[in-house]
């Protein structure tokens, strides 16, 4: 097998370094709206040389570089140029798959040969690259025979790069590579690994599997194969359709809004949220998940089983405030709000309301359902979200206002037990 | 000087069957008329099932965002790229 990793370099910085001449060599910042206290989304090359990093405050940021130029998110934007680079990515192969807004992965062993090889490959993808989306948005390309190698192999090609590690390179690759480099590998799981004297990727292809399997149970095995240099990772191309498990929604709350009642409206939001998107697929849900932060960073929350599964949104409300109440309420600061329902089937398999107010409020979903797809989430609102859905989508720019814990979901399955990145440290769902 | 935001703006375009979307030529407002000088990114955007086409170009020496309305084939000024130091 051979694999491509792309990852679009700085990629919603150099979109909007694309779109406006203006910010193109300067260090800028792409945030929620620029007056208002938000967090780094994406930094330019020229801000990262800053130490200004993604998840950042923008005034650490500030701090950091007083002349940094803050830019207000556009999702419409971004999305369109991975539609574009997406479209581009489909004329070598159709085993595609979107790893997120700005990475995926290509399975390229039979159109190597068709192209000169695989670095020949990977120069007329970013050549196409530079004519469809311009000059100044760049993907780097790591070459290597699975998507875990070739994700290291990127961060070598970055930026505008390509980084091809062959086979005779990979046993040299695993010795140098920290286990932290590792998309999977947290660093709580590299702390525990580190206590076990393993410290570099070659380490852990050291140590004998049933060590790292009694240490870790399943995911051990996949240490094990890692430090190996294999992938027991399947390659999953974006037609492979996956069945959703869960649907859930989770927002870091802005300073306005972290009092109880802004956190119970924010709370509301997500819900809606959740069932709105519960019902644009056909399903209902019969677990209901909710978790909640503090201003000491400390997660609490629970699940509850509902009487009967459902995708109307005060119900998942109720569920979820039952849940928050029961673990003392809202704390004086709520600093993020999760909402997540799982156990999801679809909903002709469930039992139609019986009760005319449970009816109507099906009907009332509908109908406010019809008039957001056809003028937009915007058109109408619930007035008791009204303002921290405004206060929400200010503060963030519409940039992770709704974090989509059913992709979070998809991607920790694709990385086995290893729930790659920030969310697997976080997440304090059972 | 460029228009102000939500200010109509009659533009000159080519519209070809092969293109993803039409190229503004040349723009015309409050009487003046400048040629557009480069595109620099163009991408869309959906308000319900309404399509709206955003182009980021140089005309005349300016940068401008034009927000183009398929359904009504109407062009105005978006608020552009918003930026501060």
């Amino acid at each position: 097998m051979l694999v491509l990793h792309i990852d679009m370099d700085s990629y919603f910085a150099s979109i909007e370094q694309q779109a406006n001449p203006r910010l193109r060599g300067r260090p800028i910042v792409v945030s929620g709206r620029p007056d208002i206290h938000s967090v780094v989304a994406a930094a330019s090359r020229e801000a990262k040389r800053y130490g200004i990093r993604a998840g950042m405050s923008t005034w650490e940021a500030k701090r950091l570089c007083p002349g940094v130029t803050f830019v207000a998110g556009n999702p419409d934007k971004y999305g369109s140029m991975t539609r574009r680079f997406f479209q581009i990515l489909l004329r070598y192969t159709p085993m595609v798959e979107m790893f997120s807004i700005d990475e995926a992965f290509l399975e390229v062993s039979q159109e190597v040969g068709r192209h000169g090889g695989p670095l020949a490959l990977g120069r007329k993808i970013q050549e196409e690259f530079r004519g469809a989306l311009g000059e100044w948005v760049t993907g780097s390309i790591g070459i290597a025979e699975n998507k875990m190698l070739a994700k290291l192999a990127v961060e070598e090609a970055k930026p505008a790069g390509i980084r091809w590690f062959r086979p005779e390179e990979v046993p040299g690759v695993l010795e140098r590579t920290p286990l932290e480099a590792v998309c999977g590998i947290g660093p709580r799981i590299a702390r525990r690994l580190s206590h076990l004297g393993a410290l570099k990727l070659a380490d852990l292809g050291r140590f004998p599997e049933r060590v790292l399997r009694r240490e870790f149970g399943v995911y051990g095995a996949t240490l094990a194969l890692w430090g190996r240099g294999l992938d027991p990772t399947p390659f999953v191309p974006y037609w492979q359709v996956e069945e959703v498990k869960s649907v859930g929604h989770s927002h870091a709350i802005p300073k306005a809004l972290r009092h109880p009642e802004g956190a119970r409206s924010v709370l509301l939001f997500l819900c809606e949220g959740v069932g709105r998107r519960l019902r644009r697929k056909g399903l209902s849900a019969r677990v209901v998940h909710f978790s909640l932060r503090d201003a000491d960073m400390r997660f609490c929350g629970g699940q509850r089983a509902l009487e009967s599964p459902t995708d109307d949104e005060e119900t998942i409300f109720w569920a979820a405030l039952d849940l928050c109440e029961a673990h003392g309420g809202f704390p004086d600061e709520t600093t993020l709000v999760a909402v997540r329902a799982t156990r999801v089937l679809p909903k002709e398999e469930t039992v139609r309301p019986l009760f005319l107010a449970e009816r109507r409020r099906e009907r009332l979903a509908e109908v406010v359902d019809k008039i957001r797809d056809r003028h937009g989430d915007r058109a109408i609102w619930r007035g008791s979200v009204f303002a921290s859905g405004r206060s929400l989508s200010q503060a963030t720019g519409g940039l992770g206002q709704e974090r989509e814990i059913v992709l979070a979901e998809k991607a920790s399955e694709r990385a086995a037990p290893a729930r790659s990145g920030r969310l697997a440290e976080l997440d304090p769902s059972p | 000087m460029g228009p102000s935001a939500g200010e109509a703006v009659e533009v000159e375009a080519f519209f070809s069957p092969s293109a993803l979307h039409p190229r503004p030529l040349s723009l015309r407002w409050r009487g003046r008329r400048v040629s557009v000088e480069k595109i620099h990114l163009v991408h869309e955007a959906w308000e319900g099932d309404s399509r709206f086409l955003f182009y980021s170009l140089t005309a005349g020496g300016t940068f401008l965002e034009l927000r183009y309305d398929s359904e009504r084939a109407r062009w105005t000024a978006a608020a552009g790229s918003q930026a501060e130091g």
